[in-house]
């Protein structure tokens, strides 16, 4: 049976590739709506969650808002859980981490340096070439996370919960242009298959 | 909306979307604008299969064709296998008189879109088609949704009715594929490489190479650049290789100095050996999901440094992320490769570009040789140019086209 693996719209120009990724790497994934509730990703039986980039700002009000329920989403699920760009910078503010204006803003091609392998970057260290866009960034992460990566601008390029299976990414691990992206995916999905499997 | 994905069946895909044309048309007439390219050639492929000498294919030469395109293409898609039968709709003057004196790069696009469907709605009606089939694919929609710019055959998915507005109803066989996906298709239905394995040209054509407001000199001269830049590029140009025309206007903006100080540091040469300007015109650019209609710089180096920096390609990449990252309202870097005359009214930048989904691009290493021979014969042949430059841009930050 194959794992389903939803992937919720943040709205970015790039969420459909992670729907693409995910489907070519033997799930069943499709974009959902920023409103889904809990219930209704029970309901197709899910079992794990990606949420994309968007052009939001956590700090602006009007972006906070329209994220408000990502955020109890992230608090909520108890399945493995991988957010990207604006989601992982969402992701730190929810569990009680920091965000601010990126002091060296990313566009483009960026090294993305290994600091733990763990399981979602298992196979990408020492360093590899990343895509990256962001203007906002992860300054502290929250009280029980780990640092598992960063780039010479950006200090938390990955980041893991220490307690649940959930993991942040600043850079874009769906565009063709991150080289290892496609790996971590495939660890990803590991991830979610042996999750599914213990029952959980 | 789902995106066709993986385990790709072309033969599939195919066989499905015959058959729904054939049954959503009921043996109506529809109609078809073609370009030339993949995705509107692909579409027309399909829809013959499905109607036959039902479907009406029209090729409108908006003016903003490359030099001779509109034979070429006719010629081309009336051999078989495909043998369609193409209808060419002179339509020049009235697109100039649409877009007038328009500078920005998006009213200039929604000025073509609305004369593209008026022309399209008119025939359409001329020949009773109920139907307009287009080849809209999934970055054209998904970057109109994010407001990245306006694809000029995105009206639906952006709230405006068709039906309403034009009296026809779209059908859009190949909107869940990407790029590559169409072509997989194309070679399937033995569409010749020449359209199959042809790189991306704009729905506006030229008309968004052409920075800034359009004038017919300026327009002639980008149509000359882009045959010498496709002809020198066809075998190392990347997916996407092309020449944009620019006003050669400077402006005054404090930071000339800073970036002109971060250039001399990041090669480490000596500032009086590096010049910036920055350009009256605007680009667009995409940082962090948004849409940004930024600057652009324009970076010189030194003759002699010039040749000894020719072309190391790691360290022009950085200087292009250094310089974007510390000056958020950038979204264009330009390269100096050679200079015309000093006052002439125009610029020329090369654009070259790898990518698979063409969501995210990097810039093409091309021999520096390649780009002063591509340079020297664009001076010669277009004496109104006064810079030759290559874009450094990729995508992120920049977008792969200027407007």
């Amino acid at each position: 049976m194959k794992p389903i693996v939803p992937v919720i719209n943040v709205k970015g120009q790039y969420n459909h590739l992670i729907v693409r990724m995910l489907t070519e790497l033997g799930t069943e994934s499709s974009l959902v709506p920023l409103s889904v509730s809990i219930d209704e990703l029970e309901e197709v039986g899910y079992n794990g969650l990606v949420a994309g980039g968007g052009p939001q700002s956590v700090h602006d009000e009007n972006s906070r808002r329209e994220l408000r329920n990502l955020e109890r989403l992230f608090k909520e699920t108890t399945k493995p859980l991988l957010c990207i760009c604006v989601s992982h910078q969402l992701l730190a503010e929810a569990l009680g981490g920091r965000t601010g204006p990126a002091k060296k803003p990313e566009y483009g091609q960026i090294t993305v340096n290994v600091d733990k392998e763990d399981e979602i970057l298992r196979g990408t260290g020492p360093s590899f070439t990343a895509w990256a866009s962001h203007n906002d960034e992860v300054v502290h992460i929250p009280e029980d996370f780990e640092r598992l990566a960063h780039s010479q601008s950006c200090k938390v390029e990955v980041m893991r919960s220490g307690s649940r299976p959930i993991y942040g990414i600043q850079f874009h691990p769906e565009v063709w242009h991150t080289s290892n992206g496609r790996m971590i995916f495939r660890n990803f999905v590991e991830v979610v298959k042996r999750n599914a499997s213990s029952g959980k | 909306m789902t995106i066709q994905q993986s385990e790709f069946d072309a033969a599939a895909f195919v066989k499905s979307q015959v058959d729904e044309i054939a049954q959503r048309l009921g043996g109506k007439r529809a109609i078809i604008a073609i370009s030339g390219g993949v995705d509107s050639t692909t579409c027309a492929a399909l829809a013959y299969k499905a109607m036959g000498k039902s479907l009406l294919c029209i090729f409108i030469d908006t003016g903003f064709m490359r030099l001779d395109e509109p034979r070429k293409v006719k010629s081309l898609l009336s051999k078989r296998p495909l043998g369609l039968l193409v209808r060419i709709v002179r339509a020049q003057e009235r697109f100039m008189e649409a877009i007038g004196q328009a500078e920005d790069a998006e009213e200039k696009r929604k000025a073509f879109r609305e004369t593209f469907y008026t022309i399209l709605s008119e025939t359409a009606k001329k020949e009773n088609c109920h139907f307009l089939i287009q080849g809209t694919i999934a970055p054209d929609w998904i970057e109109t949704k994010g407001g990245i710019k306006t694809q000029h055959n995105v009206l639906e998915q952006i709230g405006i009715s068709p039906q309403e507005k034009y009296g026809f109803t779209i059908i859009e066989p190949i909107a869940n594929l990407y790029k590559d996906q169409v072509r997989v298709v194309s070679r399937y239905l033995e569409i010749p490489r020449e359209i199959s394995e042809r790189q991306p040209f704009p729905g506006p054509g030229l008309l968004v190479r052409c920075v800034g407001r359009l004038e017919p000199s300026k327009l002639r001269t980008l149509k000359q650049s882009t045959q010498i830049v496709e002809k020198h590029l066809a075998t190392t140009g990347g997916q996407q290789f092309f020449a944009v025309v620019l006003d050669n206007k400077i402006e005054d903006h404090p930071a000339k100095e800073p970036l002109q100080k971060q250039v001399s540091e990041s090669l480490k040469i000596q500032s009086r050996e590096v010049k910036v300007n920055i350009l009256e015109s605007r680009a667009t650019g995409v940082k962090g999901d948004m849409r940004v209609y930024g600057r652009i710089a324009s970076v010189s180096i030194s003759k002699e440094q010039r040749e000894v920096y020719g072309w190391l390609i790691e360290k022009l990449r950085e200087l292009q992320s250094k310089l974007i990252s510390a000056s958020p309202e950038f979204t264009r870097i330009l390269y100096t490769i050679q200079e015309g005359k000093e006052r002439a009214p125009y610029d020329v930048a090369i654009r070259a570009i790898e990518t698979r989904d063409f969501m995210t691009a990097d810039v093409v290493a091309i021999p520096w040789s390649t780009l002063t021979s591509i340079a020297k014969e664009i001076l010669k042949r277009c004496p109104n140019v006064a810079h030759v430059y290559y874009d450094l841009t990729s995508k992120p930050p920049g977008t792969i086209e200027f407007e």
